[in-house]
């Protein structure tokens, strides 16, 4: 693969993640929550998460342009690990709000267990994948240019 | 012996003769590595850090304190112990169960109910959380990182960057924290950091707990705290006579942690829980409603109510949970949770528990520390002068700027 | 006998002595975490060596109350080894306090710790050379993962002192 289509990638990553992050500031300063989709906005320390995901794409931003270096690809690995803290948490704190019953019972019936995994999820969590498959190709480009 | 230069002189020698530097080939490590520390891009990342951190502590505390503890000690053990337990009236039945009527293991306020369920309930998940992911953060190399990110600050009050290691093993806690000022190097260093650490540094075990109850209030009562901190650094520093020279360190490289070293760190810290902790904040129950039951904490709570509601703005009830404070901060902040008041008083309050003494443990180990630094006499007037100067300064600060938002 | 870890504040000395003594106490990726001394023991081919992890110092001249507390240590001891651990990627500061030590007339080994973040970085020791020239031995080991701790141990009792005269001549003439 070539640095353009590379850039290209990078810069589709980075819109991604930026534009998402600013909704989240602004839904986080109202302190409304919106759903569209599978994606939704909003709740609790959402400011919070939207500065993270504006500053990750920011970097991601500005490793376009750049000749492919361990620069580069470790400037595109910090951004997606700002992505990756932030949907970790994500998917943690689903999973341990999923298992317990509250009033009365110690564990969650299956369907309510299930419930929690259905969506709709936050941008951060649908970033997730993406950023790691292309920290991965990102990393294999590195390697072909050295042999 | 050699003099200093010969010795450079030959070893310089003998390492061209032995070692080869091979082309400095900056590796993905490395370059993160640099990443981490320049503040353009360092500081984003520290707040991605930071949330993780918030985040996987409301997690995983939460999971365990309100998922199982909360309703395993109101909806079993609870009613239980109020029923099983005999001598119901009697001073013992109080001590050990308090209030047979109680509802919530928080109001209830025995050392059976309350005690160990503050301990086990609310303390225990939060320190497991805490020192998981303090050691993780400690073992992969970030941790002075965000020692330089700081650095600059720590500067402006004559505290050099590497001061931030004290400040980072006090919020494990503030006994270690104040054995390592000793890497300082002046007696003026030492002695200011172990004030502005045992009195402004919150430990792990209050965190966790200020963490697990009252996160809404968390983040102003850091702030505040950390302000305090840095104003009186500033202040100390201009007072005391003495030198604060500079300390040049190495940052570590970034190193993935390994399972076994942080499960081996998580144990000991889990163990001396255990061992240390448990019986103070038992204990802590324990005195506070023998005081009750002699009259001490009413007659307290009324002599000092005009220092109290005039001065911190705080309710006279806040005076019980400021004597368990001696024993275990963290217990004072779980007892504080539970009296009625307003979210400004609670936050007010908290800062008190923060900064009027540091608890037992800690202050023994500033008697011990203090031989080594200038005398017993000298730290520990000096401590408790600027303790007690604090104390009302920042204390009555907070009251003044509540008044001024109109929410005291 | 004894036997005493010294080196710069973090380069692996608690990590070295844990795996020593098969110990628990705690290691950090910091330095100036170990402020006071930890003993343990070990068995080494049949004998029992009391083993103590100095705090990091970076010269026999003390300059805060942990290096005096390192120096403390050195002097009170009858006649101990020392076990200097140097980080591999920074040998010529550790050399500088190995030198130090064995100008005092202590018997010496030399740890090259870290060796793992040495070959990362391409760095190439010749460790024969250095042991023949220094006349000590000179492991290299990886404490944190236990690699080269045994040879580590096989050379406890070869420990030996230098001639700092001799030693001197010997680099001049290089």
């Amino acid at each position: 693969m070539n640095r353009k289509i590379l850039d290209t990638l990078l810069a589709l990553v980075g819109a991604c993640t930026f534009i998402p992050g600013l909704l989240e500031i602004l839904f986080g300063l109202t302190g409304e929550t919106y759903t569209w989709a599978i994606l939704s906005f909003g709740g609790d320390y959402d400011l919070w998460r939207g500065l993270i995901l504006v500053a990750s794409g920011s970097l991601f931003f500005f490793t376009i342009n750049q000749p492919i270096s361990v620069q580069k690809r470790a400037q595109a690995v910090l951004a997606s690990a700002m992505i990756w803290i932030v949907g970790g948490i994500e998917i943690l704190s689903t999973v341990l709000n999923s298992i317990p019953g509250g009033e009365g019972s110690w564990f969650n019936t299956t369907s309510e267990f299930l419930s929690y995994y259905t969506g709709p999820f936050t941008p951060s969590l649908l970033l997730l994948p993406v950023s790691l498959v292309l920290v991965i190709l990102v990393s294999s480009v590195e390697v072909k240019n050295d042999s | 012996m050699l003099d200093p230069e010969e010795r450079w002189r030959l070893i310089d020698k003998l390492a061209r003769e032995t070692v080869e530097y091979g082309a400095d080939r900056s590796t993905i490590g490395s370059v993160l590595a640099e990443l981490t520390v320049k503040p353009l891009t360092g500081i984003p990342f520290a707040l991605a850090v930071l949330y993780g951190f918030w985040g996987f502590f409301d997690a995983f505390a939460g999971f365990f304190t309100d998922g199982f503890f909360v309703p395993l000690f109101d909806d079993h053990w609870l009613p239980w112990i109020q029923n099983a337990f005999p001598l119901k009236g009697s001073w013992l039945y109080y001590i050990l169960v308090g209030d047979p009527e109680a509802v919530n293991s928080f109001e209830a306020l025995g050392m059976l109910t309350s005690g160990v369920f503050v301990a086990i309930g609310v303390v225990l998940p939060a320190i497991v959380a805490f020192y998981l992911i303090i050691t993780i953060l400690e073992d992969s190399g970030y941790m002075p990182r965000l020692a330089v990110l700081v650095d600059t600050v720590l500067h402006k009050i004559g505290l050099h960057g590497f001061a931030v290691v004290p400040m980072i093993l006090s919020l494990g806690c503030n006994v270690p924290g104040v054995a390592s000022t000793r890497t300082l190097e002046t007696k003026k260093q030492r002695f200011m950091m172990m004030i502005l650490l045992s009195v402004f540094i919150p430990c792990g075990a209050q965190l966790g707990v200020m963490l697990s109850l009252i996160p809404e209030f968390f983040g102003y009562i850091m702030i505040y705290l950390l302000a305090g901190f840095f104003v009186f650094g500033w202040i100390l520093n201009r007072l005391i006579p003495g030198r604060s020279p500079e300390i040049i360190t190495d940052v570590p490289p970034l190193r993935i942690p390994t399972f076994k070293n942080v499960s081996r760190k998580l144990w000991v810290k889990v163990k001396g829980f255990f061992t240390n902790a448990i019986p103070f904040v038992l204990l802590g129950v324990g005195l506070v409603n023998l005081l009750y039951l002699g009259g001490v904490i009413s007659w307290l709570a009324n002599s000092l109510e005009p220092l109290f509601t005039g001065w911190f703005g705080i309710p006279k009830e806040t005076v019980a949970p400021l004597i368990a404070g001696f024993l275990r901060k963290d217990l004072a902040v779980a007892q504080l949770s539970a009296i009625d008041m307003s979210g400004f008083q609670l936050i007010t309050s908290v800062v008190i528990i923060s900064i009027y003494f540091p608890c037992i443990a800690t202050f023994s180990m500033i008697i011990k520390e203090g031989r080594n630094s200038g005398g017993v006499i000298k730290v520990l007037g000096g401590s408790l002068l600027t303790l007690i100067t604090v104390v009302f300064l920042w204390g009555g600060l907070l009251h003044l700027i509540g008044i001024l938002l109109g929410v005291a | 006998m004894t036997i005493l870890l010294m080196g710069h504040p973090n380069v692996g000395k608690s990590a070295v002595f844990n795996r020593l003594t098969g110990a628990n106490i705690t290691e950090s990726n910091y330095p100036g975490t170990t402020v006071d001394f930890t003993e343990g023991y070990a068995f080494i081919e049949g004998e029992e060596y009391k083993i103590i992890d100095v705090p990091g110092t970076f010269s026999t001249e003390p300059k805060d109350e942990a290096e005096k507390v390192a120096l403390d240590i050195l002097a009170e001891h009858d006649d101990p080894i020392v076990i200097v651990v140097i980080d591999s990627t920074k040998v010529e500061r550790g050399l500088y306090l190995a030198f130090e030590v064995m100008e005092r007339g202590y018997r010496v080994l030399i740890d090259l710790n870290m060796w793992d973040d040495a070959e990362k970085h391409d760095l190439e020791i010749d460790v024969c050379q250095l042991e023949k020239i220094l006349g000590v031995p000179v492991v290299p080991t990886v404490a944190i993962s236990g690699k080269g701790i045994s040879t580590l141990v096989e050379n406890v009792p070869s420990a030996s002192r230098t001639d700092i005269g001799e030693l001197r001549e010997k680099i001049t003439n290089l």
